[in-house]
């Protein structure tokens, strides 16, 4: 998957709420149905990027369970970055179905 | 948002290692979650680790992911390099000091043949064309003589029947003492065939060399010049440009024909004329 993909995917789960990189995994496999389930050596780099584009924040904080997690929040630029990215998709998206209809006309 | 960028960057430099550690406890707190679904799923936690570790890759590849996504990871790197060697070297001092000799021997030899190749071997010979200057010699395999002189007659056959050459040339050096005034030195003389300058393709820079009058005068016996100055040797050497300037102090050649006193040999003509 295109880091473009993997980026928006982590901007939309983490705008329903702050999560930590496990949440983030398990959300995204549930909501896709099981299709995506992304490894580690995918998600953390990808979660360190948008942390240094200032996209997301993150935090060490105690979880549920009692235990030391990092979460990480959406910030307004993330927000910012969601959206466009979410048009970006939508246009590439609709435009490809387009071509794929009129083909098997 | 510069300031960020800076910020960020400055962070990650100076607490790098508490940020590898920090994304180390991360992604064990990853692992942990997903084995512990699994359990809860029913499985051992032996096959829970294993389909963890199938379901999430592995954890040390992503570790060196995001250490390398960080600002200064090569300077980190480096540094790291370079406190380990000096460690070492502290560790061991005999062998440290021997590996010193031994890289200081080896950069020292290898700069000494490379000058050397490079003077004799690699740049060219001063000379117009110098690919097309090949030297000839005669061998001796019965006397284990890889190289030898070349009998003047040998010279004429050669020039005769090679077509391979555009000309042939040849010397012979030896050493001459000259005299200038009062002064006295020993120099490589060499005695060549009429053709050897036009040959190398090299004129002179002042004067002549051989001229057609040398030729039509009678050839003479080598002999040995009396200090009057008479009856030594008929033709005016050629002097390197060097030797001029340093020990004839620029002065002209022609009365050198009687300065040199010393060294026996045979002027130029004979060799042409296979003598």
């Amino acid at each position: 998957m295109s880091a473009d993909r993997i980026d928006l995917l982590i901007l939309t789960t983490l705008a329903l709420e702050p999560q930590h990189g496990f949440g983030i995994g398990q959300r995204i496999e549930q909501m896709s149905g099981g299709e995506f389930r992304i490894t580690l050596g995918t998600l953390y780099p990808a979660l360190q990027r948008l942390e240094r584009a200032g996209h997301v924040k993150a935090e060490w904080t105690t979880s549920d369970h009692n235990r030391r997690a990092r979460y990480y929040r959406l910030t307004a630029a993330g927000r910012r970055k969601a959206a466009s990215s979410r048009e970006a998709f939508e246009r590439s998206v609709s435009a490809m179905m387009r071509v794929l209809q009129e083909a098997s006309k | 948002m510069i300031g960020r960028w800076l910020w960020t960057r400055v962070r990650e430099l100076a607490g790098s290692r508490r940020l590898d550690r920090q994304s180390a406890d991360e992604l064990a707190h990853h692992i942990d979650l997903t084995v512990e679904r699994y359990i809860r799923a029913g499985h051992s936690e032996r096959d829970a680790r294993r389909l963890a570790r199938l379901e999430l890759g592995d954890a040390g590849l992503a570790r060196e992911d995001l250490r390398a996504g960080r600002a200064g990871f090569l300077v980190e790197q480096a540094w790291r390099d370079a406190r380990l060697a000096g460690r070492a070297l502290r560790h061991a001092p005999g062998s440290a000091a021997l590996a010193v000799a031994t890289m200081g021997l080896g950069i020292g030899v290898s700069t000494v043949l490379f000058s050397l190749l490079s003077g004799i071997v690699l740049r060219p010979l001063p000379y117009p064309e110098p690919d097309r200057l090949v030297s000839v010699y005669q061998s001796n395999p019965q006397a284990g003589l890889p190289r030898t002189g070349v009998a003047s007659g040998n010279i004429d056959d050669w020039r005769q029947r090679s077509r391979t050459l555009e000309g042939l040339a040849a010397y012979y050096t030896t050493g001459r003492t000259l005299v200038v005034g009062r002064d006295a030195a020993v120099f490589v003389t060499a005695q060549v065939t009429d053709d050897y300058f036009p040959i190398l393709g090299v004129a002179p820079a002042l004067g002549t060399t051989f001229t057609p009058d040398d030729f039509r005068r009678p050839v003479q016996q080598c002999r040995r010049p009396d200090r009057s100055g008479s009856g030594g040797d008929p033709l005016a050497p050629a002097v390197a440009a060097i030797i001029w300037r340093r020990s004839l102090h620029r002065r002209p050649v022609g009365h050198l024909r009687t300065a040199i006193v010393q060294g026996r040999g045979c002027d130029a003509r004979r060799l042409r004329r296979g003598g």
